[in-house]
């Protein structure tokens, strides 16, 4: 190993930071190592040196720091009392009555249209109209209200269509409901119905069978009396 | 019973502020003294700290314990300080040296023990100045290791983890600064 490395080591050991073995064989190397030994001795000396360095001391405004970390909020201005301001409300309703007599009593109009806040001095003269321009004017009315009129038709209208279609659609959903409840009762009618016929017929082969035995009996009866008889008369 | 840095930081995040000023009152002078040694001027040294306890504030919420905060809290200060030399170093500001007349009067006066006798105090302020000198001379990266190894007592792993590089890398910077200094400090004599 280099003396650098062993030089590493010295500087861990002026610190307390090396190991057992290390310091064995570092110890075992400074034996050896004349530049190295003195690199020790020079490091010693040197770390006196620094040690010479005293510390500063200049202790930190707390205050100041939390102003920065969390400022104050801005102070507002104090708030008026309630009587201040109610004072200042009636002193401001009374200039404006004031003002609005004032122009009143001079002959100025204050009025509040569709316009907005509409200013009129004196008496506003009515302009002549022809009979013509009266005609105009009422025949453009009539179109206006005319306009108006099929416009509201046919909102009612479209309203009627969308309230009968929703009519129609309930009605159709009824009618839709109704068929299934027929067609699951003809279908019950219909079951019952083969039962009953299966009974039927049932009973039938049963009443058929039953006669066509004394169908058969009758038959061998006379039969039998019938060759009785043929002996008889063979006899 | 003192309460850990760590501690400490958990309780700030609850919003307890006077965590904080016993964080600030127990590391000012170490925080200060370490941004001294590494841009020799003690009023930027005061900003610097001042910036490093804003910033620990500020991070207060993403704060986990999971690294010793002196650790966290030098690594700000090291990068603080790192960015200041290397913008003053950009704008060709005034150069270390300047500092190092500038300052000798004023604020090293507090330094001095006036209990001592004259020409004590004169040998005293002439090493102190001779170390200040000579640590204004070492590259950055040897002047960050050996003022947290040596007058930070900071161990080679916390220092490794500080600077984000191997310890070996420290190890090396540390002795190759160190020789540097006791160079510097021999020529001075």
């Amino acid at each position: 190993m280099d003396c650098r490395f062993f030089r590493e080591q010295i500087v861990s050991e002026s610190y307390d930071q090396l190991d057992a073995d290390a310091k064995k064989s570092l110890k075992a190397h400074l034996q050896t190592c004349r530049e190295c030994e003195q690199f020790q001795v020079s490091l010693n000396e040197t770390q006196q040196t620094l040690d010479q360095w005293e510390e500063v001391d200049s202790p930190i405004d707390i205050e100041a720091l939390h102003d920065v970390i969390q400022p104050k909020p801005l102070s507002l201005p104090p708030q008026l009392p309630a009587w201040r301001w109610l004072a200042w409300g009636v002193a401001a309703c009374l200039i404006l009555t004031l003002s609005l007599s004032v122009l009143a009593w001079i002959g100025v109009d204050v009025k509040w249209a569709d316009r907005g806040l509409t200013l009129r001095i004196g008496q506003e003269s009515v302009p002549e109209i022809t009979e013509q321009e009266l005609v105009r004017l009422l025949q453009a009315e009539r179109h206006a209200t005319q306009v108006e009129i099929v416009k509201q038709l046919q909102g009612a209208l479209d309203e009627f269509s969308k309230q009968l279609q929703v009519h129609l659609e309930e009605r159709q959903k009824q009618a839709d409901a109704q068929l299934v409840l027929i067609y699951q009762g003809l279908q019950s009618q219909r079951v019952q119905d083969l039962g009953f016929i299966r009974q039927e017929l049932q009973h039938l082969a049963g009443a058929t069978e039953a006669e066509f035995l004394e169908t058969q009996r009758a038959f061998e009866f006379i039969l039998a009396s019938h060759v009785s008889e043929i002996q008889k008369n063979m006899k | 019973m003192e309460k850990s840095d760590e501690a400490l930081m958990l309780q700030l995040q609850t919003g307890d502020l006077l965590s904080f000023d016993t964080l600030v009152k127990r590391w000012e002078k170490p925080l200060l003294n370490y941004c001294y040694r590494m841009v020799n001027d003690v009023a930027l040294a005061e900003d610097l700290r001042q910036e490093v306890f804003l910033r620990i504030y500020r991070s207060t919420k993403t704060y986990r314990p999971t690294a010793q905060f002196s650790t966290w809290m030098y690594r700000i200060a090291t990068n603080l300080c790192l960015d200041i030399l290397a913008k003053q170093r950009r704008r060709k500001e005034t150069p270390i040296d300047a500092y190092l007349e500038s300052e000798s009067d004023g604020f090293d006066e507090r330094l001095i023990d006036p209990s001592g006798a004259p020409d004590a105090v004169v040998l005293k302020k002439e090493i102190k100045d001779r170390v200040r000198s000579a640590l204004a001379r070492l590259p950055e990266n040897q002047r960050v290791v050996v003022t947290l190894r040596h007058y930070n007592d900071m161990k080679f792993h916390e220092i490794a983890e500080i600077l984000e590089c191997p310890i070996s890398t420290v190890k090396s910077r540390m002795a190759a600064g160190l020789e540097r200094l006791s160079k510097m400090l021999s020529e001075q004599e």
